[in-house]
């Protein structure tokens, strides 16, 4: 055979159309993540509410807490002025980190539930109080929300608590890229591509 | 090789719309076409297309190691002198490639004849590796085509297995990569196929990050970020490197480690100064076309038709065809300022009214399958249409 022996045709479906999978109903949050391609977190504020909410021992709990600060140092949004981050997150909830820029402090973080205990593969990425247009909402480094399932139980991307945050920085300016092609558009209004 | 009608799948469009195909009709013209498919024997695909891009392929590489090692031959590829040691250093360090494809014509019993490598920014990669698959998949399902049908096309499967190779390689350098992915705004055909590429790279278990090329931004230190100021350590851009290495960021290109998909050394591969290079380095080669830089015009005899390249064109832009010293066919467009080459003519075949093109794809150093592409006129253009191709006998 010349061709692809198998494709996963619904990891390309970009609309799933109900007329052709007729609805199911079922309970069970499991089901439901997995269905909508989300996984489960436990969000605790702190050591103590770890050890509380999570099956993880109070070490182990202290190593997330540790790998959750150094996590948010790494990949918190950067801001130029204090002003500037207290306008996305509340007044005082900024600080100077050590390159000179100004980050959110972390609200929390969060435990992926399947875990009982402290694994040094999986991430415990912090979470911040963002002020949205709609309140205040718990949002990850790159501005993922967590949606609430329940108690302290949220439910994120899946994949999450497997793969690291992109480190973050301050940008000076945008737009260096590109100019070629927005100049050279204007030879052709058919052009429909800058591949070939 | 035959042009085979075929009635089209009655429901093709609601399916295009499911699977975000969103641009199989554009300016209001057909361009994903299934009213007829192109027919192959297997002999013809693996004697006559498989093991030649795969030479050919060979032969590009030992053009690029060549090249990079001796500024005259450099200084003909048109790209930015300050830029050369990014380039070279890209080759030396074995950037790693994804893929590429090789335009030939091809009329199913004299050799496919090269007319260039798009090593760079390769697009109908979605067509190809997926919905043309798809095509096959439910007219086979659906009895319309023989189940003994099949089809040279294993770009997906090449591409997702390439894909989690080069996250291993990555890996060494950093851990936990995230890969972006960018393209220019305003193009739903880029757009298409960027996301196809970040759902291949989902299936390799890739964090993936998208960005359009203009929103790129950089910080103090001259990282490049992404618009939710991310520094970009890993980067697929669907952007031309000789656009790069020209415009005000292309400065920053080397000051931080980044990863680039394709890597810089591509820029001179998708540099038509690689088709008289091929012709210097492998005189005669059955699949290559004669091929003079545009200062050997004592070569460019009036006995034969040429074809005149801008070293930097892109789908057909500026391309003269040139008949006993007269211009004859011209394409408008802006490029060519960079310098030309002239390539012997060796017209496209013609099937029922339509010129045809193959398009030859590459993942890893392996020939991965093929696009099939029709005009109405011999050079073949953006508006060109896709027509899906099977292989029996």
């Amino acid at each position: 055979m010349k061709r692809t022996k198998k494709i996963n045709t619904s990891r390309f479906l970009k609309r799933s159309n109900l007329r052709r999978a007729p609805l199911v109903l079922f309970a069970g949050a499991f089901i439901y993540s997995t269905f909508f391609n989300e996984e489960e977190v436990t969000y605790v504020e702190n050591v103590d509410d770890c050890m509380a909410d999570t099956s993880l021992s109070q070490q182990d709990c202290e190593m997330a807490y540790k790998n959750a600060l150094a996590e948010s140092e790494k990949t918190a949004p950067k801001f130029d002025t204090q002003a500037r981050c207290e306008q996305d997150f509340r007044e005082d909830g900024c600080y100077e980190s050590d390159n000179g820029t100004f980050i959110p402090m972390m609200s929390g973080f969060m435990i992926g539930s399947a875990l009982n205990r402290y694994d040094r593969n999986r991430y415990y990425h912090p979470a911040y109080s963002y002020l949205s247009s709609y309140g205040t909402q718990k949002v990850m480094s790159d501005g993922t929300p967590l949606n609430r399932a329940g108690g302290s139980r949220y439910t994120v991307p899946r994949g999450t608590t497997e793969t690291s945050k992109p480190r973050s920085t301050s940008t000076i300016s945008r737009g260096g890229f590109g100019q070629i092609a927005s100049r050279n558009a204007s030879y052709s209004s058919s052009r429909s591509s800058w591949g070939g | 090789m035959f042009r085979i009608p075929i009635k089209e799948r009655d429901d093709w469009k609601m399916l295009a719309e499911e699977y975000g195909f969103h641009f199989h009709t554009m300016h209001g013209e057909r361009y994903w076409d299934e009213s007829a498919y192109y027919q192959f024997t297997l002999a013809q695909i693996e004697h006559d297309l498989e093991a030649p891009s795969e030479d050919i392929h060979q032969m590009c590489l030992h053009v690029v190691d060549k090249v990079i090692k001796d500024e005259n031959l450099m200084q003909r590829f048109g790209l930015p002198a300050k830029h050369w040691d990014f380039i070279a250093q890209s080759w030396q360090a074995k950037a790693p490639s994804l893929y590429s494809r090789l335009d030939f014509a091809y009329d199913g019993k004299s050799p496919a004849k090269l007319y260039e490598n798009n090593a760079d920014t390769p697009t109908s990669l979605y067509e190809t590796g997926f919905w043309q698959w798809l095509w096959l998949e439910q007219n086979v399902n659906q009895g319309r085509l023989s189940i003994d049908c099949d089809q040279f096309n294993s770009l997906q499967e090449k591409l997702i297995a390439r894909l989690r190779q080069i996250l291993q390689i990555e890996q060494t350098k950093r851990a936990g990569q995230t890969l972006h992915f960018a393209c220019c705004k305003g193009s739903i055909e880029d757009r298409g196929t960027v996301q196809y590429l970040e759902d291949c790279a989902a299936e390799a278990g890739i964090a993936t990050e998208f960005v359009y090329v203009e929103d790129i931004g950089r910080d103090l230190a001259g990282q490049l970020t992404d618009s939710k100021n991310q520094v970009i350590t890993w980067i697929f851009k669907l952007y031309p490197w000789e656009f790069m290495l020209n415009e005000s960021f292309g400065d920053l290109l080397g000051r931080h480690p980044v990863s680039f998909i394709e890597p810089p050394w591509k820029s001179l591969l998708s540099n038509k100064a690689l088709l008289p290079m091929l012709w210097r380095e492998f005189p005669d080669h059955p699949n290559l076309l004669p091929a003079y830089f545009g200062d050997e015009i004592h070569n460019v005899t009036s006995e034969s038709t040429w074809v005149k390249k801008p070293l930097f064109s892109r789908e057909g832009a500026n391309v003269s065809i040139i008949q006993s010293g007269n211009t004859v066919v011209e394409t408008d467009g802006p490029y060519g300022q960079e310098g030309h080459i002239y390539q012997q003519a060796h017209m496209l075949p013609k099937f029922d009214n339509s010129y045809t093109l193959i398009g030859s794809w590459l993942v890893n150093d392996q020939a991965a399958g093929i696009s099939v592409r029709e005009d109405s006129s011999p050079i073949t253009q953006d508006m060109s249409r896709y027509l899906p191709h099977v292989i029996r006998g």
